[in-house]
């Protein structure tokens, strides 16, 4: 092949190319898009219901709703990358608007949002206790890029031009009416460590529902000192702005310390304003105590002889905070003392109040000259005639020989020195 | 504000014929599929949505329900034109940015969510909706419709502009339709309560709780079983909790009487339970009846406090004492009995005594005789005592166990005294010196 024919066979490869090119442009030829740009909106994707005191996934969904209005084919134009109705780079911020929650969740990417598209984004709202009820309007926030216009400046190099847009978008939730218990008072009816006593929780209704067929319920926190009898007080039904007592009895652990106040619990479960039966939200409370009810015995220790039988005075004092009723001391006596009149009768005992006890112990005649420790303890009642039995008292004793005991044989001697005297003056006198 | 953001250099140009030629059939290459799909729809066609409900739609009144509905679009681009220019973005048949609003109608249901988006739905696609909500409690039973509002776009023209450059503008058509859900809502048993009373319901014994229920709902329950469950059956143990019914039809009423045995502690007042049970629907199907909330009613029963009267008696003496039984309960107690126990010390002589039915806020004394042996002088023996009784069912009851003190006369004065033999010495002493010097005297004067 010479060099005129090779260049005659270039050129109509290349006529052939030009030619081909044409042929594909229309294909290659990119529309110009006319559009309003993107048009976001937010549905959610499950109820908007909040119940106060909860915490709530709020499922969004965005929507892209842009629609092209027109779209021009020049030949000869190069495809854009972009479309003017998608919202690129969005990020989507929940902010609480009017609505008294709060929203954990921070703002969200969610990349591009095609024309048409739909992007799931959850967000973690809490309503707090007490909210009050009713429509609330919280806003989504999306922040986004779309390309409004793009230019091809010559056959090869398109310009983008790109505009930073936002839009707040309302989202209405809803705060469900409940029946909210809140704590108005604890009291404490007689309640001290070891034993059992009453506690009055007043509630009220803070809520915007009425609780029908409404029961209290108690709930000691963790592992507690504190025992409800029953942990549940039907109420009836519990009106908004209304206040009730639930009377509970419980009891508590010997060795509960009152210097604490201890959690509990209380929630209410009802019948709601649908016909569902449901619980309240938890509210906490604390409750306070007295100190355990004890007795010390006081004075000088008791006083015992070798085989003998002594009555004993022991005064027992309450050291406690609260009464004991129907107060009654034992004294438990071992080897070498025996008793046949143990307990005795105290009565009321006061709070720092005293109640002597008498008994009778002999010592054994060969016991030992010491002192000993002898136990005791006190059953009492509180008001609703329930019996406790104190922590064991020790008693001390101590035996000493018996002084008096030669008293008596001293004085028959002496009475019988006395007669014989006598009998030797009386003989004198009737021998003079 | 617009501003160049990005600049994009596409293509390159062509150095050599052979390289262009190179590229070029590799565009041809690349290209020809593109040519294959490309189509022009025939603008006459339009989307064809329609709702259908998955699974079985079947509520109870009450029910809160979560319902799937999948919106379909059954539109077919019957005819369409193999496009060599333009792009297949088009297609008439797809509903452009569905959005659906649940509607309830006339259907006895609360409608509890949102408008929801459904994006586009192209032929023969199917895109789920859930609809959530709660059937009304008092429904009738039967077939209700509810809606859904779907609204959309689609592409109802596209009338070409073309004075040289080739330009579509698409005109949208805004479509608002109503795609109906139907659903059924199930005949139920529904007992309330229509009445409460309780009979020797108090702590320490057994009682009855009477509840008397009303079928408010539309259906008839066959072999229906009621069962109450406490909240707390620590403190309630059930004897006989259940009842069975044999036709339980709309309107019935029933009155079931369960027996329950109340723990010994626990006070006054009223506590949580629940009615629950089953019945046999019309078809024979088991069904649970909805939790019907009652309360138990807890008496006092009969509580007695005691007094007591002429407590001090002498050492090795005899006292009649006067006990005063008073019954602060709410509930009479039948053919009551006191009686006293003492100790060794303390015996009693009569220990029992009859009180006879006592009721609410009466009060009867009994008097016992007891005695008293080597006992301490001025000390307080513990005196113990207790009512026996019968409640209205006939069960036997014993009172809790009341204490008081008797106290032992101190001897006083001479008696005091002569109690010491210190003293009684001293006083044998005296006495004998007096006789002494008596007779002395009385010899110096003869």
């Amino acid at each position: 092949m010479n060099l005129h024919t090779r260049y005659n066979s270039y050129g109509f490869l290349i006529l052939l190319c030009i030619l081909c090119g044409f042929c594909i442009s229309p294909c290659m030829a990119v529309a110009s898009i006319y559009s309003g740009g993107p048009d976001l909106t937010v549905s959610l994707e499950s109820t908007n219901e909040l119940v106060p005191g909860t915490t709530t996934e709020l499922p969004l969904l965005i929507e892209n709703r842009g629609t092209i209005t027109e779209e021009v084919y020049y030949p000869y134009t190069l495809r854009s990358k972009y479309t003017p109705t998608t919202a690129m780079g969005a990020t989507v911020q929940l902010l609480p608007g009017n609505a008294p929650v709060l929203v954990k969740t921070n703002p969200q990417k969610v990349g591009d949002v095609a024309a048409g598209a739909i992007i799931p984004a959850s967000f973690t709202i809490t309503a707090p206790q007490g909210v009050p009820a009713g429509n609330y309007t919280m806003l989504a926030r999306i922040t986004y890029q779309y390309m409004p216009r793009a230019e091809q400046e010559t056959t090869t190099d398109i310009e983008y031009y790109f505009k930073d847009d936002s839009v707040t978008i309302p989202v209405p939730v809803i705060v469900r009416p409940i029946a909210m218990p809140t704590v108005v008072r604890v009291e404490s009816m007689g309640l001290h460590a070891g034993g059992e006593g009453y506690l009055a929780v007043t509630l009220n209704n803070t809520g915007r529902d009425i609780g029908r067929d409404a029961s209290v319920y108690l709930v000691p926190s963790g592992v507690s000192p504190l025992v409800p009898s029953t942990n549940g007080i039907y109420i009836g039904d519990f009106v908004p702005g209304n206040t009730t007592t639930a009377r509970f009895k419980i009891a508590v652990a010997q060795d509960a310390d009152f210097t604490q106040t201890y959690p509990i619990a209380v929630y209410l479960k009802y019948t709601d304003f649908e016909g569902n039966i449901v619980q309240s939200p938890l509210v906490n409370t604390g409750v306070d105590f007295k100190q355990k009810i004890r007795f010390q015995a006081g004075g000088d220790p008791v006083v015992l002889h070798p085989g003998k039988t002594d009555v004993v005075n022991v005064t027992y004092t309450n050291v406690g905070t609260a009464p004991a009723y129907n107060a009654q001391a034992r004294i438990s006596v071992v080897d070498p003392f025996t008793s046949e009149d143990d307990t005795a009768y105290l009565g009321t005992i006061l709070p720092g109040h005293s109640a002597t006890a008498l008994f009778s112990i002999k010592a054994d005649g060969k016991t030992t000259p010491k002192t000993y420790s002898v136990n005791s303890e006190i059953q009492y009642t509180d008001l609703s005639n329930t019996e406790y039995t104190s922590d064991t008292i020790r008693v001390l004793a101590t035996v000493e020989n018996d002084t008096t005991s030669l008293l008596l044989p001293i004085g028959v001697l002496l009475l019988a020195i006395a007669g014989i005297i006598a009998y030797i003056a009386y003989r004198k006198t009737r021998a003079v | 504000m617009i501003s160049p953001h990005s600049r994009t250099r596409t293509g390159v140009l062509p150095l050599a014929a052979r390289i262009v030629f190179i590229i070029l059939v590799a565009a041809l290459i690349c290209q020809a599929p593109v040519l294959a799909v490309a189509y022009i729809y025939d603008v006459n066609e339009h989307p064809d949505l329609g709702a259908n409900v998955q699974g079985e739609p079947e509520f109870f009144p009450g029910d809160d329900f979560v319902l799937t509905v999948d919106l379909t679009n059954a539109a077919r681009a019957e005819s369409m034109e193999v496009a060599s220019l333009k792009a297949n973005l088009y297609n008439p048949t797809t509903a452009l940015v569905v959005y659906v609003i649940p509607e309830a109608g006339a259907a006895p249901v609360t409608i509890k969510s949102l408008p929801v988006t459904a994006g586009d739905i192209g032929s023969s696609d199917i895109v789920p909706v859930t609809i959530r909500g709660t059937v009304s409690p008092d429904a009738r039973p039967g077939t209700s419709v509810m809606f859904l509002n779907v609204s959309y776009q689609y592409i109802h023209a596209m009338p070409n502009i073309e004075s040289g450059i080739p330009t579509v503008t698409p005109v949208y058509e805004e479509v608002h339709q109503l795609l109906p859900i139907t659903f059924r809502v199930k005949g139920q048993v529904q007992p309330v309560v229509s009445g409460t009373g309780s009979l020797n319901m108090v702590p320490g014994t057994q009682g009855y709780l009477n509840i008397t229920l009303k079928n408010a709902g539309y259906a008839t329950g066959r072999d229906v079983a009621f069962i109450l469950v406490p909240a707390d059956n620590t403190t309630f143990k059930l004897i006989d909790a259940s009842m069975y019914v044999s036709i339980f039809r709309p309107g019935d009423v029933v009155t079931i009487h369960p027996r329950i045995a109340v723990s010994e502690d626990l006070p006054a007042g009223f506590y949580p339970a629940n009615i629950t049970g089953i019945y046999k629907d019309i078809k024979g199907i088991y069904q649970q009846i909805p939790t019907v909330p009652v309360r138990i009613s807890v008496a006092r029963g009969a509580v007695f406090s005691m007094s007591a009267s002429n407590m001090t008696l002498a050492n090795n003496g005899k006292q009649t004492i006067s006990l005063t039984y008073t019954n602060r309960g709410d509930r009479v107690a039948y053919g009551a009995e006191a009686r006293i126990t003492g100790d060794q010390v303390i015996v009693p002589e009569t220990d029992t005594a009859a009180l006879g039915d006592v009721g609410p806020g009466d009060s009867v004394t009994a008097e016992y005789v007891i005695s008293a042996e080597k006992a301490i002088p001025g000390k307080q023996y513990v005196l113990d005592t207790e009512v026996k009784y019968r409640d209205s069912l006939g069960a036997l009851m014993l009172s809790d166990q009341y204490h008081t003190g008797v106290s032992i006369e101190q001897p006083s004065g001479l008696a005091d005294a002569l109690s010491d033999p210190v003293v009684l010495i001293i006083l044998a002493a005296v006495i004998a010196c007096a006789g002494f010097f008596g007779w002395k005297h009385l010899t110096k004067k003869q």
